[in-house]
């Protein structure tokens, strides 16, 4: 982790001395977990691609005010947040009937992971498994946007308390209270799933 | 603990962010009741099965696109070290401390405001060379300097604008 930290803060360093290769680098060590994160909250597609993009793009243009003391997982993951509930609020307004986000979202979400072969299982898993993933993703999607931010910052993109502490900006006691709903909710909604020892 | 206190704390006991106190009142509980066991199992199996969930990968062009987008871009120059120090101050965390600060404030001020009420009173009393008394002096300055030089435009507000009362020994000299 330190180790990590250490060559974030160079990586930096070397950025805000308009070094173009160095933030080459930040982009391909984060752009998967960035764009993965950003997929679990809008929802896969081109537009979670762009915004990929313009979470890199707005890391760019502000890197000389980065502060050390955020660490660049955290102010990436911020910068993410901040950029996914813009675009949520701009999709609610501009589409007064929107087609649930999950529905449409669930079917390109098919399409991906049908391109990730998986052979720890025999096919009956695989189609159980694909079932499980699909659910999961819908449960996430469903959640409210605050629980969500929590348990995929946690849980899947493997984030310390104090480190989603400092991107929702909120006391400690708030976040595990939120992970603790989210991880709740997600657990009755797939309950079937779970009882029937996947 | 009953299993209502006990069923929130599961969460954070899987990730062993308890106190060392509560830690021990879940395990202790848990050893007795086998619905708080079986939602931490289910909750341990739904952390592992989000922690393996398939991970998204941008497509292959992802790395051209953006290059092309950042050529067109330079970065902002730091922002001033007072913004930075201003927007840490107001971030939304302090704002009920800001709050409480305000009213705080606003509260002193009208006990200052108040109290000094009854203090302008005894000072109007005890010194008589005040306003009121002043303009009721320029009243008569007035009457005597325009009886003297009848065109000359005297008002109240000139004289009073001369508290030293240069008027009114321009009109004793004209007298």
């Amino acid at each position: 982790m330190t180790a990590v930290s250490n060559a974030d803060t160079s990586l930096i360093l070397r950025c805000q001395d308009n070094d173009a290769a160095a933030f080459n680098e930040i982009v391909a060590r984060y752009k998967n977990r960035v764009y993965n994160y950003i997929c679990r909250t809008v929802g896969p597609g081109a537009d979670a691609e762009d915004l990929t993009q313009e979470t890199f793009i707005r890391a760019y243009m502000n890197i000389k005010s980065f502060q050390s003391r955020a660490t660049l997982n955290t102010w990436l993951f911020r910068i993410a947040t901040n950029i996914c509930i813009d675009h949520q609020r701009k999709v609610k307004r501009i589409q007064s009937n929107i087609v649930p986000l999950q529905r449409e979202d669930a079917d390109n979400e098919e399409d991906v992971q049908m391109d990730i072969p998986d052979t720890r299982y025999n096919p009956e898993d695989m189609l159980l498994t694909k079932e499980l993933n699909k659910e999961l993703s819908k449960a996430l999607l469903d959640l409210p946007e605050k629980l969500r931010t929590v348990i995929l910052l946690h849980d899947i993109e493997g984030l310390a308390y104090e480190e989603i502490m400092e991107i929702v900006d909120c006391p400690l006691g708030t976040v595990k209270s939120r992970l603790f709903n989210a991880r709740q909710t997600i657990r009755k909604k797939i309950s079937h799933y779970l009882n029937s020892s996947v | 603990m009953k299993c209502d206190k006990i069923q929130p704390m599961l969460s954070a006991f899987i990730d062993n962010a308890l106190s060392a106190r509560d830690t021990w009142e879940v395990d202790r509980h848990l050893a007795e009741c086998h619905e708080c066991q079986r939602s931490l199992n289910e909750m341990k199996r739904t952390i592992k099965l989000l922690h393996d969930i398939s991970a998204f990968e941008v497509s292959a062009d992802f790395d051209a696109k953006l290059q092309t987008k950042l050529s067109e871009l330079q970065p902002k120059p730091d922002r001033l070290m007072w913004i930075k120090g201003l927007s840490r101050m107001f971030r939304p965390r302090l704002l009920p401390a800001w709050g409480a600060a305000s009213i705080l404030g606003i509260v002193l001020v009208m006990m200052v405001f108040f109290n000094q009420k009854p203090i302008r009173t005894v000072n109007m009393n005890t010194f008589p060379a005040t306003e009121a008394n002043f303009v009721q002096q320029a009243k008569v300055q007035n009457m005597a300097f325009s009886a003297v030089n009848p065109l000359e435009d005297v008002s109240i507000a000139n004289l009073s604008a001369h508290p030293s009362g240069q008027l009114g020994s321009n009109a004793n000299a004209s007298e």
